[in-house]
């Protein structure tokens, strides 16, 4: 019994210096599961063929959760950006209800966030953004 | 060798071409007589853009424009007009070319008034 108490201790004790003294992780900077450093809540109602742009910055160490969801299956979405005077889009997708995206700049700078409401009648969207690492949101424009 | 230094030159040309985005044209709204989306924006964004920017306009007929960068709404070019100034306006700072890309070119004066079109939030 005292044998197993002491083990029970001793691997206790292990547990915590593993927690201790384990280092961030290389790829994600340790923001990968950890808690978002800011989000960001909206709520936008875009008129038909309303389209909004808005920016982040950040680079290849931080993270964006984007989560968007509409009243009906009819929102348009696209991440790009410009690096090097071109056009790169990152992820887009069409006439969907909601889309969750994880997005991990590839390189640092400006990035962008299109919102679009492809249908013919009013579209509420709400906007929650979970920015983990050093990448802010600039807002729509 | 001369190989070699005509492949460094042509390199060189590459790497010096005129990149898209120019800076800010710092262009301001007029205070009066500001151009709207029906008096200017549409003729101009019809006559020079939407060949290639517009949401009917699809695969290679785009001649690379992006998806989103389409100009056949007001809306199209409110949510880009600080990139649309950095390609096509012109204003106090820098006259900026690189859009359209070829085809009839607008005139600095449109490009002016293009700036100041967007400098009002391309209403």
């Amino acid at each position: 019994m005292r044998t197993e108490s002491c083990l029970l201790v001793l691997l206790s004790v292990a547990a915590a210096c593993g927690d201790a003294t384990s280092t961030p992780d290389p790829i994600d900077g340790g923001a990968g599961d950890a808690a978002p450093r800011q989000v960001v809540m909206d709520t936008r109602t875009l008129v038909a063929g309303e389209l909004i742009e808005g920016t982040f910055v950040g680079g290849p160490a931080d993270r964006a959760d984007l989560h968007f969801t509409a009243s009906v299956a009819e929102l348009d979405w696209n991440i790009h950006g410009h690096a090097g005077g071109g056009t790169q889009t990152v992820a887009e997708g069409f006439n969907v209800l909601s889309a969750d995206y994880a997005f991990t700049p590839s390189a640092q700078g400006d990035w962008f966030v299109l919102l679009r409401n492809s249908s013919a009648a009013p579209l509420d969207v709400t906007v929650r953004l979970e920015l983990h690492g050093a990448i802010t949101w600039s807002g729509w424009q | 060798m001369r190989r070699a230094v005509l492949a460094a030159a042509l390199s060189g040309v590459a790497c010096t071409e005129s990149p898209l985005f120019g800076p800010p044209t710092e262009s301001t709204c007029p205070p009066v007589a500001a151009p709207t989306w029906a008096d200017f924006g549409q003729a101009f964004m019809t006559r020079y853009c939407t060949r290639c920017h517009a949401t009917d306009v699809v695969g290679a007929d785009r001649h690379g424009a992006p998806s989103f960068h389409d100009f056949d709404t007001v809306f199209g070019v409110r949510a880009v007009r600080v990139h649309i100034d950095e390609t096509t306006a012109a204003g106090p700072v820098v006259v900026n070319t690189s859009m359209p890309p070829d085809g009839e070119l607008p005139t600095v004066a449109e490009r002016r008034r293009l700036g100041e079109w967007l400098a009002c939030g391309a209403p």
